[in-house]
């Protein structure tokens, strides 16, 4: 059981660490391609670009690991004698390194899990004690105009009594448009579960890819609000509420979000020459996801034997129980 | 009960617990253990009146949501509500004056073009 387990895991993390700096050093192929694409599209496909080594690794080892799968997907092959088999450790020792490494990672991303929900949960109690429903809004009173959305299932939008105070009819109505946007495109789970795929990304790395699916999610609800407002007025927007958060010192002395630099100019820039951004035909998206899933399931004959030579190497042994 | 000591300040525990609405109304224990650590916290204060506390709030329900909402800034802007709060702006003092300005010029050139392209049509 051990020796399934550890192989199991051993063989997930490598995949999974080897995926990422695939995908890492890739990246800036595919940045630029990313962002040329209208923003709903964009920041579904980067979102799935970011957790794919994630679940890719972690798909294709459960296939290694089904017996049916693995018969029809892995080259018939013998090593002692020839039946149906999966890669095994022999060796307790590295099976119970595989098995610790993997459950340490379990435990970090479980941790991480608990803790964000633990903190949204305090937040969002204390804003509902203190705001008060207003339609499909909560009004808080406090002079910070501030307005945003808080939660991952059922999220809720929160607007400041500052920013309300500021705010034409037509202000309002598109910042509601932009918040509802983000409940409806449950944003905030998207970037959890980019932040939880991710997590063997660290430091820049880690920074660059949240700061890059946040720009390109604040794009996808800009041109959702545009879609009702117009770009110049969602533009116009997002240029007000700025220049009110400037206006009264809300705002945080730029220090350490190096790739968030100007969000909100790169934000008015892509509202204004949002005719230059391509929307794939469905046609173009259903193939990508076709292509997607053969490469997963090509993946599973090399990972196969790459397990079994890499434990042969580490082991020096016969590699698998049949 | 920060609630209960809005509406009346100077209650001992036992009036705060009888205060909050009976659906979600805790043991003594657990508010006394609560306005403990409010008070731990500054967010209460309390004068010995006989073998009891009386209680009171030492911050104004505005002045705490002020309190709140600079966390969330902070927070924010540090990257750790990133998974859980989504703002409309980012908080960031990361454009100056002249750049403003030059957007709105931007925007407005922007809108003449829109305006003249609409008109020649």
């Amino acid at each position: 059981m051990i020796n399934t387990v550890g192989t199991f895991s051993a063989i997930w993390l490598v995949l999974w660490i080897l995926l990422s700096i695939l995908f890492v050093i890739l990246y800036p192929l595919v940045r630029p391609r990313l962002f040329a694409l209208h923003p709903r599209y964009g920041s579904a496909l980067l979102l799935g670009y970011w957790t794919a080594p994630f679940l890719v690794s972690l798909l294709s080892t459960l296939f290694l690991f089904m017996p049916t799968v693995e018969t029809l997907l892995v080259n018939t092959h013998c090593h002692s004698d020839c039946q149906s088999h999966v890669p095994l450790i022999d060796s307790a020792g590295l099976a119970w390194f595989g098995f610790s490494v993997g459950s340490i990672v379990m435990i970090f991303l479980l941790v991480q899990f608990v803790s964000t929900m633990f903190r949204s949960l305090q937040l969002r109690k204390q804003f509902n004690i203190l705001g008060k429903a207003k339609g499909e809004y909560y009004a808080i009173s406090s002079a910070c105009p501030l307005v945003f959305t808080l939660g991952w299932w059922q999220p809720r939008i929160y607007v400041s009594d500052g920013l309300l105070k500021s705010c034409t009819e037509t202000d309002l109505s598109i910042i509601l448009q932009h918040e509802s946007a983000h409940k409806e495109r449950r944003d905030n789970l998207r970037l959890l579960l980019a932040r939880l795929c991710s997590a063997i990304l660290s430091g820049p790395l880690a920074r660059r890819l949240m700061t890059d699916l946040q720009l390109m999610t604040e794009q996808a609800c800009d041109f959702r609000a545009a879609e009702k407002h117009g770009h110049i007025a969602v533009a116009e927007t997002l240029l007000k509420v700025k220049r009110l958060l400037m206006a009264k010192s809300v705002t945080v002395p730029f220090s350490s979000l190096a790739f968030a630099e100007r969000e909100v100019e790169t934000r008015i820039m892509a509202l204004l020459k949002a005719g230059t951004r391509i929307s794939p035909r469905p046609w173009q998206m259903g193939a990508l996801g076709t292509l997607a899933v053969i490469c997963l399931l090509l993946l599973i004959s090399p990972l196969h034997h790459g397990s079994e030579w890499v434990i042969t190497f580490l082991t020096d042994s016969p590699l698998h129980a049949h | 009960m920060l609630e209960a000591l809005w509406q009346q300040p100077h209650l001992d525990a036992k009036m705060v617990c009888s205060r909050i609405p009976s659906h979600k109304q805790p043991s003594l224990n657990t508010v006394q253990s609560t306005l403990e650590r409010l008070y731990k916290k500054g967010l209460v204060d309390r004068i010995k009146n006989g073998h009891a506390y009386s209680y009171f709030t030492s911050v104004s329900r505005s002045n705490l949501l002020g309190r709140l909402m600079g966390d969330v800034i902070h927070l924010l802007h540090d990257g750790r509500l990133e998974t859980i709060l989504s703002s409309f702006v980012n908080v960031a003092a990361d454009l100056d004056e002249r750049s403003l300005n030059d957007l709105e010029a931007l925007i407005a050139r922007k809108k003449r073009e829109l305006g003249e392209g609409e008109g020649e049509r």
